[in-house]
């Protein structure tokens, strides 16, 4: 067996630094440019100390160095609950809905090659939300692993509702747009009335998750029940990450490099739809991060998907566990949910996209 | 001959544009397709590029019908330029030819010794190389339409079509693309079939010119056999003088006018 490690010599001033890693048998290579693992590394870092923050603040703070010391059990004995039952499961709870949305948004935008598509906008996440919602209301007893299974056929659903309608045979963006957004408002009535036909008065956060998306109150159960979906769909969008690359170039390039282009445009989209799925199961439609992750990763490291992919899950994460620490705090002891925090930040930042495309672009 | 149809029907929108089509790309030669708007010229490039499937008939890559291959086989064998990309936004010059390597690549082989090699040389050879870690959208039209072949070229394909791969350029760019073309095929011997509009440069830079007209062949040969004035009046409805390129002896038509348009433009009301 033998392995080297080459960097490129030619490298023209201000390009980036990458090296290839080979092995002669089996055969195996891959390229990683060395920016990308210093900004997933950082990103990791910077998640940390988010995640470390937000189970310090609350009701009742704990100090970051006591909840450090808590996680690894030197801590108080009565921090123990408050940190490792109450706070911490929620905070990686925050951070898997958010590498989730964030890693199915870039999938969905690299597909429709449109910055403005994400599951919470072109209606993926809607189609998610009333499935979840119809089990839990009309199966109360389903168990907890099988809501993102729900949840994923029905943004399976809408997912193919949405390419039929708006985003074959290359629309406008805004076309893409305005038929996801009408599918949400659809979708959203629907979870209304299906709520409404409950006779016990449901729990107000229940409803809030719902509407709006929320980790209130989630911990390890939710944690299984949407961790094994995250570790098995985001490797598989990673190593799919090349035809994503091709796809994005349009149909004929595509197919002339030689992708299966139907074949491999519907296993993305059902990886997406089902990180999507399992994020909106548990936490509802938290709005916006599917948006903002993807376009904060390729900023920091450029187009290539394999790259996006994992810098854009971390980023998601770390906007939901942030949003999810200020939505505690801003007005305690009465807490907003997560996903108002989000679109706060995320429908501006979605309209100077929209603004941004639509300059350039004819309109619908 | 590598690349052949058979009896081929290519439709468009449920319109038939290619009827009963049997043509054969020499080896090795420059073929190029000319034709009014609406002759069938991109349309059979799809068609041979397998981006249009025949309703009759078949393409052939090596006596083997391209409807049974393998895809990433043939595009092994024959790389397609479409006509007018679209521009996928932040991907760099570098990125974009490496796509080149897909049909080369799979899941555990990503970047080999080769597809290194492979790219750094489509790069080289469409001067791209400085341009490398720019993205498409800082590009000139010019440089764009290079990074695209570049990605072509690192398919390494003995077979390339190309549709209309000087359209938008301006005349210096429109040179560049068809030197390097030229170029490729005379030191590499790749089979170039690509559709122009502009006759002289198909005649200047043909082996082989195949006008079509309402989706059949017209006319088929060398440029000196195909570009008369009878058959450019025939296929363009066009009023022409032939002469000889005084550079390369290639025909050179200059155009007189219309039968039915420059003249009256002139006697009509300004």
């Amino acid at each position: 067996m033998t392995r080297e490690i080459t960097e490129d010599l030619r490298r023209p001033p201000g390009a980036r630094r990458w090296r290839a890693v080979r092995l002669a048998r089996p055969e195996i290579s891959f390229r990683i440019e060395l920016h990308t693992l210093w900004v997933l590394l950082a990103f990791g870092l910077v998640a940390t100390v988010a995640l470390v923050v937000s189970v310090a603040v609350g009701e009742f703070p704990i100090s970051p160095a006591e909840v450090v010391r808590t996680v690894v059990g030197r801590g108080e004995p009565q921090h123990a609950f408050i940190v490792m039952e109450l706070r911490l499961p929620r905070a990686i709870v925050a951070f898997a809905v958010g590498a989730a949305l964030g890693a199915a948004g870039v999938v969905f935008q690299g597909l429709t090659r449109n910055g403005l598509a994400a599951p919470e906008i072109i209606g993926v996440a809607a189609g998610a939300n009333l499935a979840a919602v119809v089990v839990i209301v009309i199966l109360p007893d389903t168990p907890l692993a099988l809501l993102p299974v729900a949840a994923m056929a029905g943004a399976l659903v809408a997912t193919a509702l949405v390419y039929r309608l708006a985003w074959r045979g290359g629309t406008s963006p805004v076309r893409l747009i305005l038929v996801g957004i009408a599918m949400t408002m659809i979708g959203h009535a629907l979870v209304m009335a299906v709520v409404s036909t409950i006779d016990e008065v449901i729990h107000a956060s229940q409803l809030v998750i719902f509407m709006a998306g929320s980790v209130y109150g989630k911990g390890w159960p939710e944690l299984t029940a949407l961790a094994p979906w995250i570790l098995v769909l985001l490797p598989l969008a990673v190593g799919w990450a090349r035809h994503l690359d091709v796809l994005r170039l349009g149909d004929h390039p595509a197919r002339g490099l030689g992708a299966h282009v139907e074949r491999e445009r519907f296993a993305l989209m059902a990886i997406a739809a089902g990180l999507a799925g399992a994020a909106v199961a548990i936490a509802g439609p938290v709005g916006f991060v599917g948006l903002m992750a993807p376009h904060i990763a390729r900023r920091l490291v450029g187009a290539a998907h394999a790259a996006v992919l994992p810098v854009a899950a971390m980023a998601g994460g770390t906007i939901v566990i942030l949003a999810d620490a200020l939505a505690r705090t801003l007005f305690a002891p009465v807490e907003i949910p997560v996903g108002v925090m989000t679109a706060i930040v995320g429908a501006p930042f979605f309209l100077v996209l929209l603004f941004r495309i639509t300059s350039h672009t004819p309109g619908p | 001959m590598r690349l052949h149809t058979r009896d081929l029907d290519l439709t468009y929108d449920r319109d038939p544009v290619i009827t009963d089509l049997t043509v054969q790309i020499p080896e090795a030669q420059i073929t190029v397709l000319v034709g009014a708007n609406a002759s069938g010229k991109s349309t059979l490039l799809r068609g041979l590029a397998r981006l249009l499937r025949p309703t009759r008939g078949a393409v052939y890559l090596d006596g083997r019908a391209l409807a049974q291959m393998n895809t990433k086989h043939i595009a092994r064998t024959m790389s397609v330029l479409p006509q007018g990309p679209d521009l996928p936004e932040g991907v760099t010059v570098r990125q974009l030819a490496a796509n080149g390597r897909y049909p080369h690549q799979g899941l555990a082989r990503q970047w080999s010794h080769h597809d290194e090699q492979a790219v750094a040389d489509a790069m080289a050879a469409t001067g791209t190389t400085e341009l490398a870690d720019r993205p498409l959208d800082e590009l000139s039209g010019g440089q764009r339409q290079r990074a695209w072949i570049a990605m072509t070229l690192a398919q390494e394909a003995e077979v390339m079509l190309l549709d209309e791969p000087t359209t938008f350029l301006d005349i210096a760019h429109q040179i560049d693309i068809l030197d390097l073309l030229h170029e490729l095929n005379e030191r590499d011997g790749r089979t170039i079939v690509m559709a122009l509009h502009d006759l002289n440069q198909a005649a200047r830079y043909a082996h082989r010119i195949l006008a079509l007209h309402r989706g059949r062949v017209a006319a088929e040969g060398p440029p000196n056999q195909v570009i008369t004035e009878q058959a450019v009046r025939d296929i363009f409805d066009l009023d022409v003088r032939i002469i000889q390129d005084p550079t390369t002896g290639a025909p050179l038509c200059i155009p007189i006018s219309s039968r039915t348009g420059t003249r009256r433009h002139r006697s009509g009301p300004t």
